[in-house]
């Protein structure tokens, strides 16, 4: 007959196991966030030659977040989707404004004319998503507060191509549309809906 | 004991990224685990091992863990495969250590043994340069390996000796055979 395992033998195998939990979880969350870099490539790629340092920064601080995030789990790692869609969509509508009028993002004032309200209607559209997400989540605030950041981050890497005048719109946008409705979620009783 | 929807339901917070339930998890599968690996393995060194090596396998695949799949199955499956795993190394192990025990005995110093030969050559090769030996290195040999030690001083010199001058006859033998062949000797 085989006796129980002794406590130092399971201290040592729980360690082990949480070591191990942990490493598959942080080589988990580098490989989701890996996959923006090309994104990050793309919006160096588009931006004025003034603007690098900020979408490079900008584009470090979106894959590390990301990265965090995904390692986190949780409502954390739940918000990943509707983050990085809203942040897609807010960089796409940036880049395809700018596609849309050539180089007029990289250079004059012209360019606001389409890169502006583009940037705020994504910003408005990606603090949408945000909230429509949250609000299937137990706890929404990790949930907003991810969503939101990763939202903020993507478009600002696009609509950084203006300058700060699109980034703010964005963010003006989203926050007009996420602020009351999260307010609202985050002091609702618990259990109003189902939590996902 | 946890029942297995209950430990269904906090693994799948395990596999989310709750760590609050990691310690919940963990205390309710290791003892199944271990003694599954220890029925198979048959000692309790082994299956801590094996055990140890499916907790860990376990945690680190807990990503994958799909809400309604059976917990405790994954584990159990996965300590069944690792207590397996475990006793086959064990069989090689012992299997080879026998063959370069034999060697080591006979071998003090010089080169070591598994320099010099396969594992799966070891026991033919080994008993083909003892049977070159002369009878009384024979015996000398067949005494160490079994492990006989004279009762006087005498008789220990004297095995020392028999024992040293074989090793030193083996140790040509295996040289002679397992050289790659000169070209330019004739």
């Amino acid at each position: 007959m085989t006796s129980l395992p002794q406590m130092p033998t399971l201290d040592a195998a729980r360690a082990l196991a949480e070591r191990a939990y942990e490493r598959a979880r942080g080589r988990r969350a580098l490989q989701t966030s890996l996959w923006l870099l090309p994104a990050v490539a793309v919006a160096l790629a588009l931006a004025h030659v003034e603007r690098r340092v900020e979408v490079v920064l900008l584009g470090l601080v979106l894959v590390a977040s990301v990265w965090l995030a995904d390692w986190r789990g949780k409502e954390w790692g739940r918000a990943l989707p509707a983050g990085l869609a809203g942040g897609l969509l807010t960089f796409g509508a940036a880049i395809s404004a700018r596609w849309v009028m050539g180089d007029c993002c990289t250079s004059g004032d012209g360019c606001s004319d389409w890169c502006v309200p583009a940037c705020a209607t994504a910003g408005g559209l990606a603090g949408l998503l945000t909230v429509l997400d949250a609000g299937r989540a137990a706890n929404p605030l990790p949930r907003i507060v991810t969503s939101a950041s990763l939202s903020a981050m993507g478009g600002a890497m696009g609509c950084a191509c203006v300058g700060y005048a699109g980034a703010g719109a964005m963010l003006i946008a989203m926050s007009l549309v996420i602020l009351p409705a999260g307010i609202w979620l985050v002091r609702r009783p618990l259990g109003a809906y189902p939590a996902r | 004991m946890l029942p297995p929807d209950e430990l269904d339901g906090l693994f799948a917070r395990v596999a989310d990224g709750d760590r609050a339930a990691f310690g919940l998890v963990f205390g309710a599968l290791y003892p199944r685990v271990h003694a599954v690996c220890a029925r198979i393995t048959g000692n309790s060194a082994d299956a801590d091992d094996a055990a140890q090596a499916t907790m860990v396998k376990l945690f680190e695949q807990s990503h994958r863990y799909e809400p309604g799949r059976s917990a405790l199955g994954w584990a159990l499956a996965l300590a069944v495969w690792e207590a397996r795993t475990v006793s086959r190394a064990n069989q090689r192990r012992s299997a080879r250590s026998s063959s370069e025990l034999a060697l080591e005995r006979l071998e003090d110093h010089g080169r070591p043994a598994d320099d010099l030969l396969a594992d799966n050559e070891l026991e033919r090769l080994l008993a083909g340069a003892i049977a070159d030996l002369s009878a009384t290195q024979q015996a000398a040999v067949q005494a160490t390996l079994r492990g006989f030690i004279p009762a006087d001083a005498a008789g220990a010199a004297t095995l020392r000796k028999q024992r040293q001058r074989a090793v030193v006859q083996l140790r040509d033998w295996f040289t002679r055979r397992l050289r790659p062949s000169d070209p330019r000797s004739p």
